[in-house]
Parts: C-alpha cells; structure tokens; sequence
C-alpha cells in the first residue's frame, strides 16, 4: 500500500457514506414521484423519523423539494451530495481527477434540477453519475484497501437505510456479508463488540435484532 | 482558431467538469468559482521564446544566489550595491533564516516571473513571485481538455507540449529530497488555490497532506500515513513563512508544522520554497535585480524591468517629483499602506499629498513608468475584444533553471483595467508556445 | 576576577485538561560565550522525553526541541547549573544588521519618534543608550498583568506601564532610532523570582547590558539566555499541542553568587 496521509481514511469511508446516502435514498424516494402524480403522498414524517433528522416540511411537496434539493438545509439529499464532493475533492490524488470528475458531475446535474417540473429527469442523471464513478474507482485505484475503505462506508450507509426505512431488508444478510468482508481487508480499527454483533446475529430478524444491527453498523468504525 | 472558438462552450463545460475552481473569500464567507478560460490562446514563437527562456533563467539565477548572499556573507551589501535598509526594511527579510543554507544552495525552486509585452514588442518584468507563485494547474489541465475538445487545431497549429510539468515538479523535489517521500502541504480545502493543491500532487505523485498530517521528531519531518510514520523529504509547502511553524514564526497559526524549522535547519528536509524568498520578490528589492544579474553573473540583463525609479537615490526623487502625474506609484511598505496609485487618476490636491507622503519617506516608495502593453483578444459573447493581459512564467530549478513552455496568461474583464487578478473577475487563457 | 553563579529555573504548565501530541521549543538554556562559562548544566523534564534535540537558532541561541505524544496534565522544565560571568573576558565582534532597523514588536510610530525628538543625545552610543534607559524608567510604571508576551513597544508605551519586556522594547526602539545596533536579551539576575528581560546595546564591537526595568547596568550579576531583535525571536518556551486545554505557569529561579 502507498503512503497515504491517515487522515485520508476517515474521508474515503465519508465520502462511501455520502455517495451511497445520494444514491440509494434517491432509489428510494423514486416512487413517491410516481405516487405524487395521483395525489397519494407518502407520508415525509415516518421517513424523517425513521432517519432521526428534523421535520420542518408542510407537504410531501415541500419534502420532495426542500429535503432533496436545498443546499442550505444541513440534512438535505444536496448537502450530503456536497459532502460526497467535498470529501472527493480532499482525495483528488487518492482516486484520480477522472474518478472525481463523475462527483462533480452528479452534483451538477441535481443543482440543474431545482425548480424543474421533471425533477427524476436530472436525479437519474444524478445516479447515473455516481454508479458511472462507483465503477471507476473500483478501476482507477489499484490499491484494494483504499477501495474497501470507501466500500465499508457504501455498506453500512446502505444496512442503516435499509434497516432504519424498512427497505429492502432481504437484502440485509448479504449486505452484512460484504462489510465483514470489506472490512477485514480495509485496514481499519473495527470496534470488536459491534463486529461480534454483525457476525452472530442471523435471521429472522426481530426489532430488537434490527436495532443492535444499526447500532452495530453505525459504530462499527470511529472515523 | 477558428476551429478552437466554436469549442468554447465545450471546454467551459470540461474545466467544470474537473472542478477548475478557485475559491474567493466575500463578507466572511468562502465561495468557489470556476475561473473563466478564454479560448484565444497567447501564442509565443519560438524565437522569442528561445529569449525569454534565457533572460527568466539567467534572472532566476540571480535571484537564488542574491538570496543566498543575503542570508550568508551579504557581499551584495557590503559592495553598496543594494543599500542595506532595503534589505532588512523589507517584510519579506526573515532574520530567523540567517546563516541556513538549504539543500543545494537552492532557494527558488518554483519562480512565477511576471510579465507584459509592451507595445513595442519587448517583454519587461512586472514582478518576481519566489514565494509560492500559483497557477500552472490552470494552463496545464486547460491544454488537456484543450486538445480532447478541438483535436484539428492541434493538427494545424505545432504548439510545444506543457503537460510535463507534473514531471518537471516532480523532478524539481527529487533533486532537493533529503531522503523520504514527496509532499505537498495544502493550508486545505479553504485555500484559495485547493485545486491546484491537490491536482499537482495527483499530477506530480506526491502525497498531499494538512499539518494534522506532519509532524516533527528528532529533527526529521514525517506524515502519519497508513503505513505509520513515513519520513519527508522534501516539502512542497502552500503555507507562506509566517504561518509556516508556529515555533519559530507566528506563534498563533494554526496550519503550521510546529518545529519545521529544526528538521530544516538540520538539513534533514528541503522546504519548497525556501522560508525568506520574500526578501528578493520584495517591490523595493525588484529595482535591483538587473544590477544583480551584473553583480553575480557579470552579464547584462536579457529582460527587462518596466522602468522604475526610486525616490530614495536623489536623482530619481527630482524625476519622480516632477512626473508623478504620469507614473505608476507603488508603497512597499506592507501593512496599512497606500498600494498601487496611478498618478493620472489623482486631482491636483491628491497628487500634492502623495507627493508629501514620498518626501517624507522617500523608501517606502517606488515609481513606475506606465507600460503601454499589447491587448490581446478576449471572446465576450459572439464578439471578440481586446483586452490587458499579461504572463505568469514558471522556472523550475533543479540542476539549472528550466522554463516550464507555456505559462499562466491572465487577462482583466475590464477594458479600463490593468489589473488582471483572478479575484477581481478576471479570466486566464492558454499559453502556447510554437514549434517555429 | 569575575562571579560564579548558581542558577536554578523551574517553569511549570498545567493543563485544565491532558493535552498530547505536545511539540514545544525551549530557549532557557544558559549562552555560552567568553564572558559566560557555563561549567555546569542540567535541564529535565517531565513527563520525561526520550527524544529531545539541541540546535542553534540564527540568532546563536540554543535552543531544545521535542515532543511528548502520550497525554499529560503537566509540563515542567527545571534547569540547574554552574555559570561563570566575567565582562572582561568579552570578545569584539560585528552586530548583526538586523539589529539596526525595527522588528515586528519594535516599530516606531509617530509617538515614539516625537519622544525620542525631546531626548539629548550624547557623544558615545552607550551614554545615549544610557540616558535612554533611563527615560524609559522614568516614563513607565511597573504593573503586571496589562500588558502580555505580543504587547508592541508602541502599546506599551502608550499605557505608560508594563514589565520588563515592555521596557526593553521601547528602549530598543528608541536605539534603533538613534542607529544604535540593540537587541533584546532573556535571563535570570541574582535573586529570586521570575526571569528577566533586558537589553544589549553595541559600541564599538562589544555588547553592554542596559536594565532599563531597574534603571542601572546589566552586568556579571546577569545570566544570560538568549537574544534576539525582540521577544518574539527568543521566547524561553513555546508548545503547541493537541487537546482544548487552558494553561497556568507557575516560574521560579534562584541565582545565587558561589
């Protein structure tokens, strides 16, 4: 492995986290779009405190706008897109102006879509974006555990959404899999007590078993 | 060319793309904006460019052994050559430098020479920025995205290749590096200059780091790495001197190494550029330096200065008096001064002040003839127009001083204006210079 | 002829909370020179520093370097030691330029260049630098805790009060004015207490010690540390250090005559 500053560590698994936060909420707030279109909006308040962030929306509307697309708001989808870019452009000699250049178009593309009357239309770029720089990080850096620090971040933004929203929790198990995988070949301190939960826990899956997991995932490094 | 305008939009595009930003502290809070790129490229024969690769190199070296000289035996003094107030007057003199000698003898690693082609079509250096002159990122990723946007005009025009300078860079800290890895370190993320940071080390190979990073022990400098503390060799640092160790200099700064200075005064690391060039870029220090190209080198100067005077020798305070409507006025001094004055825009009463202000320090003060410089032209919309502009050179020395073939030209928005700083909303272009 | 002095400075800092990844940079090392032999030095430190390095500033002051990564509450240097001071023993040499023009705690503005108008001066440099010093006394009353380690000598000499450091800046101002190469100096004199600052003035190849704190000459009863164009060149310590921590100094030093 080449001589990295430390403190690039913490910015790979951050930048895992923010992009896969852009991506897979937008995956998930696609249907509500459609759901819009006859008038049966989902209800912001649940996946607000299903995330635990504030809930200052008045309509579904208002979330679909504000939460997604308002770079002032703290906990907005736009501020952790700026986060992902942020974060990217501290690494830029880590993973390579090219691998970058996707980061600053996916931001590009969601500020193209404030205001617009087919918002999806931008958004999808947006994932197309990120997914087009998922696939060339993985290429462009050759070192596997700088890689898998970036993937540790991805899997457990993913196990948190899933977990916390209920989603796709099917799919939790094999999730699980990958971030014990990546994380023994990342080269990060893993907090032990919460490895042991990731490893032991099986399903079925009760509420209780849900939460220790988040809790898991969520502590499992301090960066 | 024409070729290359109709891209003009795409290369916009591609700069965004790759995030060719600087950033801009306004009221308090910091922005980032893409610095505009005009497509018109400067273009330099290369028989011109032959000259001025000489006359920046033989300056370049005079200027390194001038700062050698002034932090060992100071002959250049003694001689009465340069008149000692300049010196040790100057904010950019840094006592705690005296008597180090840095590796190699080399103080100017990365020189950025300031000039303008005049009318008359002789260049005249503007300025010497042997500190940490920035901008050759801008050109040299423009080039790339240049090329990959309008393939036919590099077909047509043979223009000398500029994207080596990674290497060259590269190159520059090997030759000083005292053993250990290569590092650039970045005040960080809210520097103006972040992009060129980090696209360097990316381009150069080297590793950039913030000062959480670095540290000092037993006189060595090491970065805390994922493979534990790795030593540093040399370090190309984007911090100015006062903050540069808050042991040694600015006590309150907080992006310092602490003890950098030790390390250094071990010769156990190369500081790129050396701590104390300001002395020698100094507005005051810049009257002299073709008297130095003679002093040192016993040559005459190739480039050269935009007429100056110093108020300071009697004969040029007659001349400055009696043609201060006409000239340029420049305060070296460094805080709370009066800047850049030109005598033109003053009424009859200011000039009269300005003119008590020189007389009662005469050294403070240095004045300028106007240069009428050549415009070059600028896209603004469909048209196009003709606006001041003027070039950033790069010397890199390693062995010997070598001109980086291409540079950083910026041009002003303005059409009244001479003042072409990327913060005052102007753009840069390409520098290209011709195979013939 | 001459003294042999015994000198003992101890210097505490506590820290409200443990700090770590501490780099500090000492200069309370005794100057070796002809007119000061040091026979005898010893400096500690605690918590205890397996590395340490000693080098030479510009100046000619040595100076410790080091680091203590691991978390401490409290940091302490003690220095012990045997000097010999005889001003006879004193060698001629050049004055560095930088000591003729103003440094970043020294320039003189306007106030400064008007008080310095109203002084005589005299027919040798020392008897100037002399009648300076005592100027100095008379304009300034000591009072501590107004004035702090980055008070500027125009500061100082507005407020009228201040300590030692504030006096030996205004003073060498006031030589600098009156081209008299001076410089700062940071010591112990015989007694008991805190260290010292005074100045150095330059005649003729040789350095003489002006107290303008106490108005009178500073002589083989000083022991002298380190020197610079102000204190910002020659602070005695100076750390930085990881962990959000307030600092209380507590100093003590005896010198004593053998």
């Amino acid at each position: 492995m080449d001589s990295m500053p430390l403190s690039k560590a913490s910015r790979l698994f951050w930048l895992g986290r923010y992009y896969e936060r852009v991506a897979a909420t937008l995956t998930y707030l696609w249907d509500w779009y459609d759901k819009m279109i006859d008038g049966v909006p989902p209800n912001c308040k649940d996946f607000c405190r299903a995330l635990e962030i504030s809930c200052p929306y008045l309509s579904t509307e208002e979330f679909l706008h504000d939460y997604v697309f308002d770079g002032t708001n703290p906990e907005s989808l736009r501020t952790a897109a700026d986060n992902m870019l942020g974060n990217g452009m501290m690494l830029r000699e880590t993973i390579g102006s090219r691998t970058l250049s996707y980061l600053e178009l996916a931001v590009t593309a969601m500020e193209s879509g404030v205001g617009s009357l087919s918002p999806t239309l931008p958004l999808q770029r947006t994932i197309d974006y990120i997914m087009a720089f998922r696939g060339c990080y993985d290429d462009c850096i050759a070192d596997i555990e700088v890689r898998n620090i970036i993937k540790c971040g991805a899997s457990i933004e993913r196990l948190s959404l899933y977990l916390r929203l209920g989603w796709q929790l099917e799919r939790v198990p094999t999730e699980v899999g990958r971030l014990l995988y990546r994380t023994r070949r990342a080269r990060l301190s893993a907090c032990p007590g919460c490895l042991q939960v990731l490893e032991n826990l099986s399903e079925p899956y009760n509420d209780s078993d849900k939460q220790k997991l988040l809790a898991a995932a969520e502590q499992l490094f301090s960066l | 060319m024409e070729a290359l305008l109709a891209h003009k939009d795409e290369i916009n595009e591609q700069l965004a793309r790759y995030g060719v930003k600087f950033g801009i502290y306004k009221e308090g809070s910091y922005n980032e904006r893409l610095f505009p790129f005009d497509p018109h490229p400067r273009m330099i024969g290369a028989e011109e460019f032959r000259q001025l690769e000489q006359g920046l190199a033989q300056r370049v070296v005079a200027l390194n052994n001038f700062l050698y000289d002034i932090y060992h035996e100071k002959k250049i003094i003694k001689d009465q050559v340069v008149p000692e107030e300049f010196v040790y007057r100057s904010p950019g003199y840094l006592a705690q430098c005296e008597g180090i000698t840095p590796p190699h003898g080399c103080y100017s690693h990365i020189s950025g020479i300031d000039l303008v082609l005049g009318k008359n079509g002789e260049w005249y250096v503007l300025e010497d920025n042997l500190r940490i002159p920035s901008g050759a990122s801008y050109p040299l990723i423009a080039r790339a995205l240049c090329r990959r946007c309008s393939p036919a005009t590099f077909q047509q025009h043979r223009v000398l290749d500029n994207r080596d300078y990674g290497k060259l860079l590269k190159h520059t800290m090997e030759h000083v590096n005292t053993g250990g890895i290569n590092v650039i370190f970045t005040p960080g993320r809210y520097n103006a200059a972040y992009f060129e940071h980090a696209y360097l080390a990316e381009q150069a190979g080297a590793v950039l780091a913030e000062s959480g990073d670095l540290f000092v022990e037993n006189r060595r400098l090491y970065c805390r790495t994922s493979c534990g503390a790795t030593q540093v060799g040399a370090l190309y640092r984007r911090v100015s001197d006062e903050y540069l160790d808050p042991l040694f200099f600015e006590a309150s700064s907080l992006i310092g190494i602490p003890n950098l200075m030790d390390a250094y005064m071990a010769g156990n690391v190369a500081i790129i550029n050396a701590p104390g060039n300001g002395v020698a870029d100094d507005k005051g220090i810049y009257y002299f330096v073709p008297r130095m190209i003679s002093y040192y080198l016993g040559e005459e100067p190739i480039l050269h200065n935009a007429p100056t005077y110093l108020p300071y020798f009697p004969e040029d305070f007659a001349y400055v008096m009696s043609h201060a409507h006409q000239l340029v006025i420049k305060d070296v001094a460094e805080a709370g001064g009066y800047g850049v004055i030109f005598g033109s825009n003053l009424t009859q009463e200011e000039l009269e002040e300005l003119k008590k202000a020189i007389t009662a320090a005469p050294r403070r003060f240095i004045a300028q003839e106007v240069v009428d410089f050549q415009d070059l032209p600028v896209s603004e919309g469909e048209a196009t127009v003709e606006r001041k502009a003027d070039l950033r050179a790069f010397v890199l020395t390693a062995e010997s001083p070598v001109v980086w073939p291409s540079g950083l030209t910026r041009f002003s928005r303005n059409p009244d204006s001479f003042v072409v700083n990327s913060s005052q909303g102007g753009g840069f272009k390409d520098t290209w210079i011709l195979c013939h | 002829m001459g003294r042999s002095l015994d000198f003992y400075f101890d210097t505490e800092l506590k820290f409200s909370q443990p700090v770590a990844e501490h780099e500090f940079l000492l200069r309370c090392l005794p100057a070796e020179a002809p007119e000061q032999q040091i026979e005898t030095q010893n400096l500690t430190l605690l918590p205890h520093c397996a590395v340490t390095s000693r080098g030479k500033d510009a100046f000619g002051n040595a100076y410790c370097a080091g680091r203590i990564e691991e978390k401490h509450e409290v940091f302490r240097y003690t220095l012990e030691g045997r000097g010999h001071r005889d001003d006879s023993l004193r060698k001629k040499s050049e004055a560095a330029p930088f000591y003729l023009y103003p440094s970043p705690l020294t320039q003189p503005t306007r106030e400064i260049e008007e008080f310095f108008a109203t002084l005589p001066q005299k027919d040798s440099p020392l008897a100037t630098a002399q009648l300076f010093s005592a100027r100095v006394h008379q304009h300034f009353t000591y009072v501590p805790g107004h004035t702090n380690v980055s008070t500027s000598a125009v500061e100082a000499f507005r407020l009228g009060i201040g300590v030692c450091q504030d006096y030996v800046h205004v003073l060498l101002a006031l030589c600098r004015l009156a081209k008299i190469p001076a410089r700062y100096v940071s010591g112990l004199p015989i007694g008991e207490g805190a260290s010292h600052a005074w100045a150095e003035v330059w005649e003729d190849g040789l350095w003489y010690g002006l107290d303008p704190t106490r108005d009178c000459p500073a002589d083989e009863s000083y022991l002298k540390f380190c020197v610079g164009r102000d204190y910002s060149d020659c602070p005695l310590e100076r750390g930085m250090f990881t962990g959000g921590a307030d600092q209380t100094q507590t100093v003590f030093m005896k010198v004593t005559v053998v």
